[in-house]
């Protein structure tokens, strides 16, 4: 049997494809020579057939169909998220292929997820993707143990993963091939190496189309995940199921869109377009290890460590019912332009992002008053928790600015379990092993006052800065009635008394009793802040390696 | 159909800053709540003109109350 009527026998050819080109040594033909019958040049040739037809994927009508959605295909947002040429595919050729009754291969689908490795900012990384051009992505379309691999390969190479996903997850179909056989192995084992993966090395995402089922799951079993406005739809089943489950058809563009799931904290971040997401990912790399037995990148520092910012002597409003912009603050103290915003409609009384200082990546935590008032809510406590447990696996220390009413109250606050959200908030602060420095901007109040330092490193406090469980007016008076009425003169008692409450309130009676390190010009935070993370590296530096209490997602 | 904004937290009303007939853009602070003693602006999560305005000054509100409703422009 001579290999060109092997090929053209194939259902490739059949389907339209055109003939792939024929490799041929040169001064040698692939019939007659004797060449040929000693080499393995046959084979050299299959293998660049099936890898030609690969590259296609799921055949030129279905990638049109796709582009025409405006979507990018897998290997168009592979090469995209990566550094240009970087791209080094495993398992290329890996599919089903039919063979006829001669072992001719009659057939040929190639698995529709890729997998390789790549280089972000040159930076090697774990990239992989479901392929929506062959059976929509599903996970029975031949990829799944490409999917499954790429775990076990970023935790063993310890490099980063990143997964460009969109697919519809498990279909029916895997039911009826799995009844009888063993494919899946004992139930469960296929997620575990998930586990140890968040504890060892980056994991970011993408949500680039519809995400259901385990598509939808590998989106969100990450450190960092990112969908598109309007484009990207994330459910753990997808409008079928749901009808057929609770009896109500809800569109797809309802049940799971980016106002739903970036508000909601299953999703960190949103982007305009696909191009905005790889930007996303490339960004939050940029400031983490590529696994935890390393500390972050340096880059080079292009700010001045003593630059101090004249807006930061006004920003916090003297009228103390007024809110600021957090934003503000944190951009004045942080490298210029190097502030990446996490989870910005999540627990909107908190912010949360990654900066640099001095080139240094940190984390950057700080009270939000135009959410909530800036309190402790359930939302910003499951905000909180999930990003000092980001920073504690990656040795990023913390820089914190605290203008903290303390928990949320109320009734709504009651029934979203504000407590236990806020204690578990707190637990998880006071876990964390890398170094923080506090700058008290405004209030420290109640427990949730807490939940921004460890004791771990200096705590400075601005003019700004107050303290206490109650108001002064009011409180003095609730506390003290009986003392006032008993005094001589209890005019004179009550504004003695409230004069003692109003020297513990402000900053200067804390910082007599050393209750912090120093009370500052807020124009100094940020050489003080350079200061703090110079210092902390050597301790960084005993840090490495995993925690014993490995991140959750 | 009418849209409708939505309080995006509890406290009371301390400012009502648009009127029957305005048109607000996403973004414009269209009311002030006072929420855990912090006077807490409220942005418009939507575009269109105001059709009917719900929540008084000195009212208390929750999250999810109605604020005002709007039409397309």
């Amino acid at each position: 049997m001579d290999f060109t009527s092997r090929v053209q026998a194939g259902r490739v050819y059949q389907q339209g494809y055109a003939e792939p080109a024929t490799l041929r040594a040169p001064g040698m033909s692939t019939e007659t020579s004797e060449g040929t019958r000693m080499s393995w040049l046959p084979e050299v040739e299959e293998i660049n057939q099936r890898r030609a037809i690969a590259q296609q994927m799921g055949g030129a009508e279905a990638v049109e169909r796709k582009r025409a959605q405006g979507s990018l295909t897998i290997r168009e947002r592979i090469n995209a998220l990566l550094d240009e040429g970087t791209f080094r595919e495993l398992g290329p050729i890996a599919g089903s292929v039919e063979y006829d009754d001669d072992y001719r291969r009659s057939g040929y689908t190639p698995a529709n997820s890729l997998l390789g490795t790549g280089r972000v900012q040159g930076r090697e990384v774990v990239v992989r993707g479901e392929d929506m051009t062959i059976r929509g992505g599903s996970s029975d379309g031949g990829g799944r143990s490409k999917a499954y691999y790429s775990e076990h390969l970023a935790r063993s190479l310890r490099l980063p993963l990143v997964g460009l996903h969109e697919g519809a997850g498990g279909s029916i179909t895997s039911n009826r091939k799995r009844a009888g056989g063993n494919e899946r192995g004992m139930t469960g084992h296929l997620l575990s190496p998930y586990a140890d993966l968040l504890a060892t090395v980056p994991v970011a995402t993408a949500a680039l189309g519809s995400c259901a089922g385990i598509v939808g799951a590998r989106v969100v079993y990450s450190h960092f995940s990112v969908m598109i406005k309007e484009r990207s739809f994330l459910f753990a089943g997808g409008p079928p199921v749901v009808e057929r489950a609770l009896g109500k058809f809800i569109p797809k563009e309802e049940l799971g869109n980016w106002r739903i799931h970036a508000f909601n904290g299953t999703v960190d971040n949103v982007a305009d377009d696909e191009m905005g997401c790889f930007e996303q990912i490339r960004s939050f790399l940029s400031y983490l290890p590529s696994n935890v037995w390393e500390l972050p990148p340096r880059l080079e520092p292009t700010d001045d460590p003593d630059r101090r910012d004249e807006i930061l002597l006004e920003v916090v409003p003297r009228e103390r019912r007024r809110a600021f912009n957090p934003q503000k603050i944190i951009r004045s103290i942080v490298d210029l332009d190097s502030f990446f915003e996490i989870s910005p409609y999540f627990g909107r009384a908190l912010t949360t992002g990654l900066a640099r200082v001095d080139g240094y990546a940190v984390g950057v935590v700080s009270n939000n008053p135009n959410g909530n008032g800036g309190a402790m809510d359930s939302q910003a406590s499951e905000k909180l928790v999930r990003f000092v447990d980001l920073c504690d696996t990656f040795h990023l220390p913390i820089v914190s600015f605290e203008d903290e009413p303390g928990f949320m109250v109320g009734l709504e606050a009651e029934r979203a379990a504000t407590l236990r959200k806020g204690v578990r908030a707190l637990a998880a602060v006071h876990q964390t092993t890398v170094p923080w420095i506090k700058f008290i901007v405004r209030r420290a109040y109640g427990v949730a006052a807490g939940a921004h330092h460890t004791g771990s490193g200096p705590v400075y406090a601005w003019p700004s800065g107050e303290w206490g469980s109650l108001p002064i007016e009011g409180g003095v008076w609730a506390a003290h009635r009986r003392e006032i009425e008993a005094a001589a003169d209890p005019e004179l008692r009550r504004l003695e008394l409230e004069r003692e409450y109003e020297k513990i309130r402000t900053p200067f009676g804390r910082a007599e009793g050393f209750g912090l390190h120093d009370l500052i010009d807020p124009r100094e935070s940020r050489p003080l802040t350079v200061e703090f993370v110079r210092r902390s590296q050597h301790v960084l530096k005993t840090l490495i390696g995993p925690k014993a209490r490995p991140m959750r997602p | 159909m009418a849209s409708i904004v939505e309080t995006p937290w509890p406290g009371v009303v301390q400012e009502i800053n648009v009127e029957v007939g305005d048109d607000v853009a996403v973004g414009d602070e269209v009311a002030v709540i006072e929420s855990m003693k912090m006077l807490t602006p409220v942005e418009s999560t939507l575009a269109g003109r105001v059709v009917e305005i719900f929540a008084a000054v000195g009212d208390y509100v929750e999250t999810g109350d109605r604020l005002f409703s709007l039409d397309d422009i």
